[in-house]
This record gives structure tokens, C-alpha cells and sequence, in this order.
């Protein structure tokens, strides 16, 4: 006998869903007839994609959820091999005895500056196509926090090899982090388990690296991706402006999809090649009595922040504090400061300001980079 | 044990040891081949430079009188430069067989400057094809473009006459090694470099010529006499600049002779015939091109095809014989053993039997559209104007 | 030593080749493939409706097409002619001297190719159906007589297989052992790659949706043939490697230590993954033929790109310390000579032709030992940098280890008399700033044959593992 508890098919879907004689129609019959989700399959199917000249932009944030992807199984494999207790032995036996172990931490590696690189121009692209603004603040805010966590990412798993570079780089990137005003000092202590980097260090950074920040990031992502899909894709003013015929859309499940679906072979594929010419090298292992490495340097992405701090020696060190926390601060304000559709003088002025910003950006990456 | 004091004075004399596989065939073979592709190549790189020119000229002029040549010339460019560089193939093969060591060693002492032809061979044909292709969006941007591609196909035959000449110039080769492992240095000791390289370009006018004196009088045959006698002497005027940069540039050459040329001509019996052949060579191409301005002949366009021919051939072979004697206290010819590989020399015999047949079996079926689509072209733009 | 070394700084000669080579192969691959692509789908126009339409798309294909193959194409393989010769001249010579009339005739068939090319297009307006389809039915024919012929010249590098220097035998060189599996792997992926030129122009087309996916099906079955025989081929291309190659690659796998050549497994993985990528990505398009877009399929063919990158590179890597497998190394060396105690003891400098008089055991001996001997593979600090590989050298380690330099695995042996060995060992860690000279390291050694009963000789001086971890990632 029929089950009474099964839910109904609600009559929209009975039009668009695929003949119930097919296989998918009777899939999906089955499905919704247990799980009562019509309405919101029904929206997703609906979401599209305005299609612009500066469509392209659109396609980084999902670029850097695949290397994040690739982050995690990377990383999984990495986790199978590596031991906390015997960090560089690990590593190193990943590297040179575990078949693949070595185009895995490449890739791993790889993946981990791209996926910084690809979130700086989505954060950028998106700032520069004024998409903060009203409503869509919530999912500004979650990106600029997911860029951090990102960031945290990165130095605490710069650490794990535990070999001269991750070491000296961590005590450096530790020493400055320390120079903020109150409470730098117990930051440091707190990260570092002591008075210096040691092992302490290590089982912290582990533990954030592979735990708890993986775990804030996929909870964050959810709510940032949540509320992309509650919105829909912002449109830039000149699209706005055009008249309603001339707006093109596409829908974001399949053609939208699909045309960034070979993107992420590419890149995977990047990945590889990358791994192939350049693989990571692992350094001798650290020793914390041997003096640091001529010139260590931070990795790149915080190249800028490093040498901004480098030019106010001495007791001009708060300036450079002072610069590094009111820009972020600039960022989180923004979607507060400049609201209006379309832009406003208040608009043009952020986006100079931005400008500038990102200049800066470049150029300190690249002096720090130099010197 | 080689204890030595580092001298620089004395230029040390290095010669690569021969190929240990010899020649395929009597060297005389591959020499007689290599005549007839480098001058098809020569009259084709010719043909591409002097349209270039021509088509800037053209387009300085801004009469509307030259927009069917223009057209023409913009058109042909980038058909001109793919066939110079598919027929310098040959030629190039069998100097590395004949005069590898020679030209070998040359090449890497200009390795640097010598693989950048490569790229700048690109840039040049795409400028060729770009113009084609988008010359009515842009017309006013189009002289960049075909001047860019002029130029970059001049950097071309300024590093073959470099390459070329320090081939044969051995006692040059060691301090220039040392003082430049990475091949960035040019052959700029050849006192005649610059000459020759002018001497090379120029049949650019007298090709060009050609090529309009053939259009010329298939405009005239379909009853479009105007264009077809504008076309015409378009040619012919234009041609007279290559007697002068011919003559200029040979007294260039003979001022900078060296001892071997001058034994050349006091030994080498063909040196005479030779000349004698490019004088009538010569002769041909001037009567064939001035002889065809407002006529219908087919006689004329190939009197004048076959003279230059006949003149770049001659300049070819000269240049040959100038080369060994040249090589001689380095290098002869009939000193490298013959590894004979007649039946591979008799397969590309018939390879190239079988192709040129089909080529022109296929040209006969094929031209008389791609004309009748020009000539469609040409009428629809008569009756718009 | 025959010819004189082009010295690229950073990049070196061979990468010079790699680059052009590697931007060539993957449009002539596509010239290829492309003329079969036009050849069938003149075929198909013919018998399907709408047929005009189809051609018209056609013509749009036969344009980038025209392009795209003779200017990038066809300079890039002079290109390729070009860099050869720079890189290599003494193996360029051998070749053109053994393969000269093949090279002749593959010259018939470029004649060929460009003139029935411009004829199809040039004439397409007007010329017949029949013509036509003949056209584009010559032009394949003879472009893949064109591949036909490159590939023996090129696998016979790898595999000369029963050729020698002495039997000169052009057909046992010609049709070696790789021959076969490299001419039809490379076939099929030329299929490949000429269906995924059409997916690029299909998905150019905006305003027929329905005829763009007919378009886009029609390109993507070109996957077949590849994903049908591609594992087989591989198989059988595996199985004609050289034994010592393929020691390398399994070691490559799990990781060894430095001086072995891993980088080869790691392109050919590079190789295996694109290919794998890029039937993936055509196979979902064959099934849903609506999901091609131009990102999408510009995309698959940057992967092919890379995939040509791993598989030439791994190719290339497999050859090595050869140029020709057997019979002359990279570096000028021949294999005759190799085998001769007697002449690889005599003064390097009194083989090698191209150098000015330097002063025995000076930093210039050393320098043009390194330029001559080892500079055709290795840049100073660029491209498989030798300074990083000598990093930890002392200049007395240095000399007892070029002893035995073929032992490291794909290095050839070591040319010269002990003063070359030393002048090159201080030569090489000057560069990381030791400034030991080569008189010093042989009074070093004549010091300790006295000093202990080890003779300096001893190849049993065992590499200490630590030395060379560091600078194990980049070795190539």
C-alpha cells in the first residue's frame, strides 16, 4: 500500500522536471517524495549570472575553492605521512620514499600560493566592482574573513616541515608579530607555546593548521557561498544601467558551471607542471641555536607587510603597526561607508583610495622581494 | 702536458673535423639543387620586400589610382613570405651538408642574434597577415604595420649575409668565440658585408616589377586596359631602382674584394660565362619589363620572369665558386668522402617529380578560379566607384 | 669539442630548443590533425543537411587554421632547425649527413601542404564540391607524410635501435624500434587536437544553439581514436625505452637522491594527468554537448599544452646523457671514444678545439672546461644549475667524485687528465665563493695517496647523504 507520510510533488516541479518514464524523472521523483526540498532546488535551478564584459572576475572565487579543494586532499595524504613528532624525518621520507609523496607536497605547496594569489584578486575584483555594497555586506565581511583565516593558513603550515626556512621565517614572522602595541607581546607567547619558536610551536600550528582552522574556514565558506546564492550574483552599475532586454544572463547550474569546470583542469594541471619544474625543496632541519639564514624573509604574501614595518625602525615601529591595522580596518568599514547604487562621490572616492592601497601592495611585495 | 702562455695577438687558427658520414651524393648534385631552390628562394624574398616597399609607396602616395595594387601587394604578402621561407629550406639543408663545419661554427658565433630571426620571422608574418586581414578597419594604421614587418624581414637577410660570410671567414672564428661564448657579436670585420647585403635586396624592385607587369597584362587581357597599363608602368618605374642599387652595391663588393676573388677570376675558367650570362640575363628582364607597358602579351611578363631567373642564378652560382675558392687553404669539396645514398636521393627524385606534378596538375583546375574571383572583385569595386 | 658550445646564461641552449619545440609540436600537431578535421567534415557537409551552413562554419575553421599553422607553425619548426644547430652541432650534422634526402622529401611535402592549403582556401568560393574534398583530403595526406617522416629522424635519436656509425643503414635508422608507437600515438593525439580546435570555433558560434551543438558533437567524437588506443600505444612506446631510462623513472616515483634524473617521472606524469584531464573534459562535452564554452575549450586546449610540455620534456629526459642514444652524448662526446681509456685521459683541452691557449691549472682552464665539457646540459645558475649541485663541494671532494662521474646515472664519463679534473673541481666552487685552486687540490691529494694507504682513486668514497638532501628537489 502506498505510503501516507510521502510527500507530494508540488505541480511546478511536475512541468519542469524530466519525464517520469526517463531515469533522472524517476530519480528525482523518488528523492523529492522523502525530502521536500522543491523550493529550493526550484531557486538554484533559477539562479543566473549576468553576463558582462567583466564576467570574467566572476570566476576567481570559485578558483579559489578549488584550490582549497585540492588544499584538503593534499593535505589529508600529507597527514597520513607526517608526524608531529618527528616533523622533518617525515617530511623528508614523504619527499624522497613515499611514492608521490613528493608531487603531493608540491602540489600542496603550489596550491597554497595560488590559492593566497586567487583570493587577493577575488577580493580586489570584487571591492573594484563595488559588490559589497548593500545587501550584500554579510558576504564582504565572511570574505575578508575567510582572507585571513587563509592567511593564518599559510603561516601556521609554513612551520610543519620544520626545516631552516619554515623555522627562521616563523621566528621572524613571530618577532613582528610581536611588535604590536598590548597585545602583541601575549599573542606571541600564546602562539608560540614560550619564550621562542620550539615544538610547542609546532603542535599549536598543527593542530590549528589541520583542525580548527579547516574547520572555521568550511563553516565560514558555508555562510559566504549561502549568501551568495540568497542574493544572486551582484551586477556592476553599467550593467545596471543598460536597458532590461539587453541584459544578458546565464545560468549559473550548468552553463556557468560548465564553462568553469575546464578552468579548474587547467589549473590542476598548472599544479602539476609547477610541481614538475619547481618542486619544494626541504631545507637541512631546523636548529634553533644556529644563526638565522642571511636575508630570511617571510613567503610572499606577507612580503609587504614585512617591509612596511622595515622602513619605521627603531620607535618609529607604531607607524608602520598603525598602517597595518587602519587598512584592514579601511576594508572591514567600506561596505558601511560606501553604499549607494548607483556610485557616488563617496563611491569614487573608496575605489581611488583601493587603488592606491593595491599599488602599495605591489610595490612593497616587490621591494621586499628585491632586498 | 699543454703549458702555454696566454697569447692574444696571434689569432689561432679552428676548423671542426668533417661529418664522419661524407657526402650522400657527388657534391655537384647537391650543388646544382641548391642553385636552382636558392634562387626560387631569393626571387621569392625579393618579390615579398619590393611588394612591401611598393605598398608603402603606395600608401604615401594616397591617389586612389593605387588602390588596385595596393590591394594586389597587401594581398600577396603573406603568400609571398610563406613561400620564402618553405624554398629557403632546401638550400639551407644543403649548405649544412656541403659546408657544415663551415657553417656550423658561423652560426653558433651568431647564435644569439641568429635564433632571434625566429621570432621576429613570427612578428614579421603576422604583420603580413594582420594587414591583410584588417587593412579597411585600420587603414590609416596599416603603414606601422607593413613597415615593422620591412624591417623585421631586413633584420632576416642582414643575419644570413652575417652568418654567410663569417662561414667563410675561419680565421675569424676563435677570438670571436672568446670574446663572445654566448654568440651576441656580429660579423661586422667583413669589409663587404654591407654591400653584399644590398645586393641582395636589390632585385626587390625588379621582382616586384614583375609581379605587376604579370597583373598588368591579365588586367589588360580582360578588357581593364586602365589599370592594367597603370599596373604595367607602376612596374616598370619602379623597377629602374634595380640596376642602380645593383650597380651601386657591386662596386661595393669589388672595392672590397679579397686576394681570393681576385685568383677566382684569374683561374676559375666559369667566371666569364657566368658574368656574361647575367649581362644577358639582365638584358631579358629590361626588355621583357619596359617593352610590356600597355601590351597583352603573355611574352613579355615571362621574357622578363625568365631574365631575372637567369641574373639571380648566375649571382648564385658566382657566389658558390667565390665561397670554395674562398675555403680553399681550409676546406675543399672534393676532399669529403661520398657514403652513396642513391636510392633515398632517387626516392626524393620522385617525390619531387610526383609533387610538382600534382602542384601544377591541381594550379591548372585552381587558378583560372581564384582569377575569375579576382576579377569579380575588381568589377563590383568598378561599379561601386 | 667538435663545435663551439653556444653559452646561454640562465637558460642554456637546450631549454632555448625546449621552448620553441614545445610551443611548435602542439601546432603541427594541430596543422595535422586540423587537415583531417576539414578533410571529413567537407565529407560530412556533403552528405547532411544543411551542408552550406556547416561550410561556411568550415571556412571560419579554415581561416585560424590558415593562420595559426603557417605563420606559428611553420617558423617555429624552422625555429626548432634553427636552435638545433646552436645546441648541438656535431648530432645536427650527423643527422642532416644521414637523413638529408628524408629531410629532402619531407621538403616536397611542406611544398605540397602550403601550395593544396592555399588552394582549398583561396580557391573555396569557386572551386567544385569534389575539388574540395580533394583538396582537404591532399593536404592531410601530405602533411602526415611530413610526420611520417620527422618522426624517424627524431624516435631514431631515442632508439637507433640495429644503426651504427659503421653500417650507416638509413632504413634500420629510420624504422627503429620507437618508430611505430610514436607515429600513431602522435596521430591520435593530432585527431585530438584537431577535434578541439573545432569545439574552440564552434563555441564561437552565438546564434544557432542547435547547430553550434551539432558542430561541438561532431568535433568531440575526434577523442575517440586517442581514448580508444592511447593506453596501448603507451604501452608498446614503453616497451622500446631504454633499459636505463626506465631505472630512472621507477626511482623517480618513490624519490631518490640527487644527481638521478626524477624530473623524468615527473613529466611524464605531467604528460599522463593533461591527457587524462583533456579526455575528461572532451568526453563530458561529448555527452553534453551544451557545455562547451570557449573558456571552457581554450582552456582544454592550455592543458594540451602542457600535456605537449610533459610529454617532449619527458621524451627529451629520456635521451639522456645521449643526443643519440648510444653513439653520441650531449656533450659533444662520442661513444667510440668514450670507450677508450687511453684518449679520455689525454688533456681535455688538447681535444677541445674551441679555446684560446690558457694557462694550465688557471681559473680560465677551469672555465673552459666547464664551458665546453659541461655547459651544453648545465647553466652556472640557471636551467639544472651546477652550482646548486656543487653547493657542498670542497674542492678535494670535487676531484675524486668527477672520477667516477658516470656512476651518477645519466652523466657521461669524465674527459680529461687529473689537472683538467682539478682545475674543473675549483672552477666549480669558486662559484659558491671557495677560493682553492686547482694546484692546491692536487698537492692536497698527492698528500693524502702519501699520508693513507686509500688511493685517491678509490671509488668507494662514499657520497654522504646529508650533503645533497638539500639540493635534491631541483635536480633535473
Amino acid at each position: 500500500m502506498e505510503s501516507l507520510d510521502k510527500y507530494p510533488i508540488p505541480e511546478n516541479a511536475e512541468q519542469k522536471l524530466p519525464s517520469e518514464d526517463k531515469v533522472p524523472g524517476k530519480i528525482s521523483r523518488m528523492l523529492l517524495q522523502r525530502y521536500p526540498v522543491w523550493p529550493i532546488v526550484d531557486h538554484l535551478s533559477e539562479k543566473v549570472v549576468p553576463q558582462h564584459n567583466h564576467s570574467v572576475w566572476y570566476n576567481i572565487g570559485g578558483i579559489a575553492l578549488f584550490f582549497f579543494v585540492v588544499q584538503i586532499i593534499t593535505g589529508v595524504l600529507l597527514m597520513i605521512y607526517y608526524k608531529p613528532g618527528a616533523p622533518w624525518q617525515s617530511v623528508q621520507r614523504i619527499v624522497m620514499e613515499v611514492p608521490f609523496g613528493n608531487l603531493i607536497r608540491s602540489i600542496h605547496h603550489w596550491s597554497a600560493n595560488l590559492m593566497v594569489l586567487s583570493l587577493f584578486i577575488h577580493m580586489f575584483s570584487t571591492f573594484f566592482m563595488k559588490a559589497y555594497r548593500p545587501p550584500r555586506e554579510g558576504t564582504w565581511l565572511t570574505g575578508l574573513a575567510l582572507l585571513g583565516v587563509t592567511l593564518l593558513f599559510g603561516f601556521s603550515g609554513y612551520l610543519l616541515p620544520w626545516d631552516d626556512l619554515s623555522f627562521f621565517a616563523t621566528r621572524v614572522g613571530m618577532e613582528e608579530a610581536e611588535k604590536a602595541p598590548l597585545i602583541g607581546h601575549y599573542i606571541g607567547q600564546l602562539a608560540k607555546g614560550g619564550p621562542d619558536v620550539s615544538l610547542d610551536t609546532l603542535g599549536r600550528f598543527y593542530v590549528l593548521h589541520v583542525f580548527v582552522i579547516p574547520l572555521v574556514t568550511m563553516f565560514i565558506i558555508g555562510i559566504h557561498l549561502f549568501f551568495v546564492q540568497v542574493q544572486g550574483v551582484s551586477e556592476p552599475d553599467s550593467f545596471r544601467r543598460l536597458p532590461k532586454e539587453k541584459r544578458k544572463y546565464h545560468k549559473f547550474f550548468t552553463e556557468f558551471m560548465f564553462a568553469e569546470i575546464p578552468v579548474w583542469l587547467v589549473l590542476a594541471v598548472l599544479l602539476v607542471f609547477l610541481s614538475a619544474a619547481w618542486p619544494r625543496a626541504l631545507m637541512p632541519e631546523a636548529d634553533p641555536f644556529a644563526a638565522a639564514p642571511e636575508g630570511i624573509k617571510p613567503e610572499w604574501y606577507f612580503l609587504s607587510q614585512f617591509q612596511l614595518l622595515k622602513i619605521f625602525p627603531g620607535s618609529l615601529e607604531f607607524v608602520g603597526m598603525m598602517f597595518l591595522t587602519l587598512i584592514p580596518m579601511l576594508f572591514l568599514v567600506t561596505p558601511f561607508f560606501d553604499r549607494s547604487v548607483p556610485t557616488d562621490n563617496r563611491g569614487r572616492l573608496v575605489t581611488k583610495i583601493g587603488f592606491l592601497i593595491l599599488l602599495g601592495l605591489i610595490v612593497f611585495t616587490i621591494w621586499g622581494g628585491l632586498s | 702536458m699543454n703549458i702555454s702562455v696566454f697569447l692574444t695577438a696571434i689569432p689561432v687558427m679552428v676548423m671542426p673535423t668533417p661529418d664522419p658520414l661524407g657526402f650522400p651524393v657527388p657534391p655537384i648534385i647537391l650543388q646544382i639543387v641548391a642553385y636552382l631552390t636558392l634562387s626560387l628562394h631569393l626571387l621569392a624574398m625579393n618579390f615579398t620586400v619590393g611588394a612591401a616597399i611598393l605598398l608603402l609607396y603606395s600608401k604615401v602616395r594616397k591617389k586612389t589610382e593605387y588602390d588596385g595594387t595596393a590591394f594586389f601587394l597587401g594581398s600577396s604578402l603573406p603568400l609571398g613570405l610563406s613561400y620564402v621561407i618553405t624554398l629557403g629550406i632546401p638550400p639551407l639543408l644543403i649548405v649544412q651538408v656541403l659546408y657544415g663545419q663551415m657553417f656550423y661554427s658561423s652560426s653558433i658565433l651568431v647564435g644569439t642574434f641568429w635564433i632571434l630571426v625566429i621570432p621576429i620571422l613570427v612578428f614579421a608574418y603576422a604583420g603580413f597577415y594582420l594587414h591583410k586581414f584588417k587593412r579597411f578597419d585600420y587603414p590609416k594604421h596599416q603603414w606601422i604595420i607593413i613597415s615593422l614587418s620591412l624591417i623585421f624581414m631586413l633584420y632576416v637577410g642582414f643575419l644570413f649575409v652575417n652568418n654567410i660570410t663569417l662561414s667563410w671567414s675561419p680565421s675569424e672564428w676563435l677570438t670571436m668565440y672568446s670574446n663572445h661564448p654566448g654568440g651576441g657579436t656580429l660579423n661586422f670585420n667583413e669589409r663587404s658585408l654591407h654591400p653584399r647585403f644590398t645586393l641582395f635586396l636589390g632585385g626587390a624592385f625588379a621582382m616586384a616589377a614583375i609581379a605587376l607587369i604579370w597583373r598588368g597584362t591579365l588586367f589588360n587581357r580582360w578588357g581593364y586596359e586602365k589599370e592594367g597599363a597603370f599596373s604595367q608602368r607602376f612596374g616598370r618605374n619602379a623597377f629602374l631602382l634595380s640596376p642602380i642599387l645593383w650597380g651601386v652595391s657591386a662596386v661595393g663588393i669589388y672595392m672590397t674584394r679579397t686576394e681570393s676573388i681576385n685568383e677566382m677570376f684569374a683561374e676559375v675558367s666559369a667566371t666569364i660565362p657566368l658574368m656574361v650570362t647575367g649581362i644577358v640575363g639582365f638584358v631579358l628582364l629590361t626588355a621583357g619589363i619596359v617593352l610590356s607597358v600597355g601590351r597583352k602579351s603573355w611574352l613579355y611578363p615571362i621574357v622578363s620572369s625568365l631574365g631575372m631567373l637567369i641574373v639571380m642564378a648566375s649571382a648564385v652560382v658566382f657566389r658558390d665558386l667565390s665561397r670554395i675558392k674562398t675555403l680553399e687553404p681550409y676546406f675543399r669539396l672534393e676532399n669529403v668522402p661520398i657514403e652513396p645514398q642513391w636510392e633515398m636521393f632517387i626516392m626524393f627524385a620522385v617525390a619531387l617529380v610526383l609533387g610538382t606534378g600534382l602542384m601544377i596538375f591541381l594550379s591548372i583546375k585552381v587558378f583560372p578560379n581564384i582569377a575569375s574571383l579576382s576579377r569579380e572583385r575588381f568589377e563590383s569595386k568598378l561599379a561601386k566607384n | 669539442m667538435n663545435y663551439p658550445i653556444w653559452d646561454i646564461p640562465f637558460l642554456g641552449a637546450g631549454l632555448v630548443v625546449a621552448i620553441i619545440a614545445i610551443i611548435h609540436v602542439l601546432i603541427s600537431h594541430l596543422a595535422i590533425g586540423g587537415g583531417a578535421f576539414l578533410f571529413i567534415a567537407e565529407v560530412w557537409s556533403n552528405r547532411t543537411e544543411h551542408g552550406d551552413r556547416i561550410r561556411d562554419w568550415l571556412h571560419k575553421y579554415a581561416t585560424w587554421f590558415l593562420v595559426y599553422t603557417t605563420v606559428f607553425g611553420a617558423v617555429t619548426g624552422v625555429g626548432i632547425w634553427f636552435s638545433i644547430q646552436l645546441a648541438n652541432a656535431e648530432a645536427t650534422s650527423l643527422l642532416i649527413h644521414q637523413f638529408v634526402f628524408a629531410w629532402a622529401i619531407e621538403w616536397v611535402a611542406f611544398l605540397g601542404e602550403l601550395t593544396v592549403l592555399y588552394f582549398y582556401f583561396y580557391g573555396w568560393k569557386k572551386n567544385s564540391r569534389s575539388l574540395q574534398v580533394f583538396l582537404a583530403g591532399a593536404y592531410f595526406v601530405i602533411s602526415w607524410m611530413s610526420l611520417f617522416i620527422i618522426n624517424g629522424i627524431l624516435s631514431f635519436m631515442l632508439t637507433p635501435g640495429d644503426w651504427t656509425i659503421l653500417n650507416k643503414d638509413i632504413f634500420l635508422g629510420f624504422f627503429n624500434p620507437g618508430f611505430f608507437p610514436s607515429l600513431l600515438i602522435r596521430t591520435l593525439a593530432m585527431f585530438m587536437i584537431g577535434g578541439l580546435f573545432g569545439i574552440i570555433v564552434a563555441a564561437r558560434v552565438t546564434d544557432d544553439s542547435d547547430f553550434k551543438e551539432r558542430i561541438i558533437s561532431f568535433s568531440s567524437k575526434w577523442i575517440i581514436p586517442a581514448a580508444v588506443a592511447a593506453p596501448f600505444l603507451l604501452l608498446w612506446y614503453w616497451s622500446t625505452l631504454p633499459e636505463n631510462t626506465i631505472e630512472i623513472f621507477k626511482s623517480g616515483v618513490t624519490g631518490v637522491m640527487g644527481g638521478k634524473l626524477e624530473a623524468l617521472t615527473r613529466y611524464f606524469w605531467l604528460a599522463i594527468i593533461a591527457a587524462g584531464l583533456i579526455l575528461a573534459g572532451i568526453a563530458f562535452i561529448l555527452i553534453r554537448p551544451r557545455a562547451a564554452s570557449l573558456t571552457g575549450a581554450i582552456a582544454l586546449f592550455l592543458i594540451a599544452q602542457f600535456g605537449v610540455l610533459g610529454a617532449e620534456f619527458f621524451r627529451e629526459m629520456a635521451r639522456k646523457p645521449y643526443v643519440i642514444y648510444g653513439v653520441l652524448y650531449s656533450n659533444g662526446l662520442w661513444q667510440s671514444d668514450a670507450d677508450n681509456p687511453e684518449y679520455m685521459k689525454k688533456p681535455y683541452l688538447d681535444q677541445a678545439k674551441w679555446h684560446p691557449d690558457v694557462e694550465e691549472l688557471s681559473s680560465e682552464h677551469g672555465e673552459w672546461v666547464f664551458r665546453l665539457q659541461c655547459a651544453a646540459c648545465h647553466t652556472r645558475d640557471g636551467y639544472r644549475a651546477i652550482s646548486t649541485r656543487t653547493k657542498d663541494w670542497t674542492g678535494e671532494f670535487g676531484f675524486k667524485w668527477l672520477e667516477t662521474l658516470d656512476q651518477q646515472g645519466v652523466m657521461p664519463k669524465f674527459q680529461g687528465s687529473a689537472e683538467d679534473r682539478a682545475a674543473l673541481s675549483a672552477y666549480l666552487v669558486s662559484l659558491h665563493g671557495d677560493t682553492i685552486t686547482a694546484g692546491d687540490i692536487l698537492a692536497m691529494v698527492a698528500e693524502a695517496e702519501t699520508g693513507d694507504t686509500t688511493s685517491v682513486t678509490d671509488s668507494s668514497a662514499v657520497m654522504d647523504t646529508s650533503v645533497v638532501t638539500g639540493e635534491m628537489e631541483e635536480s633535473k
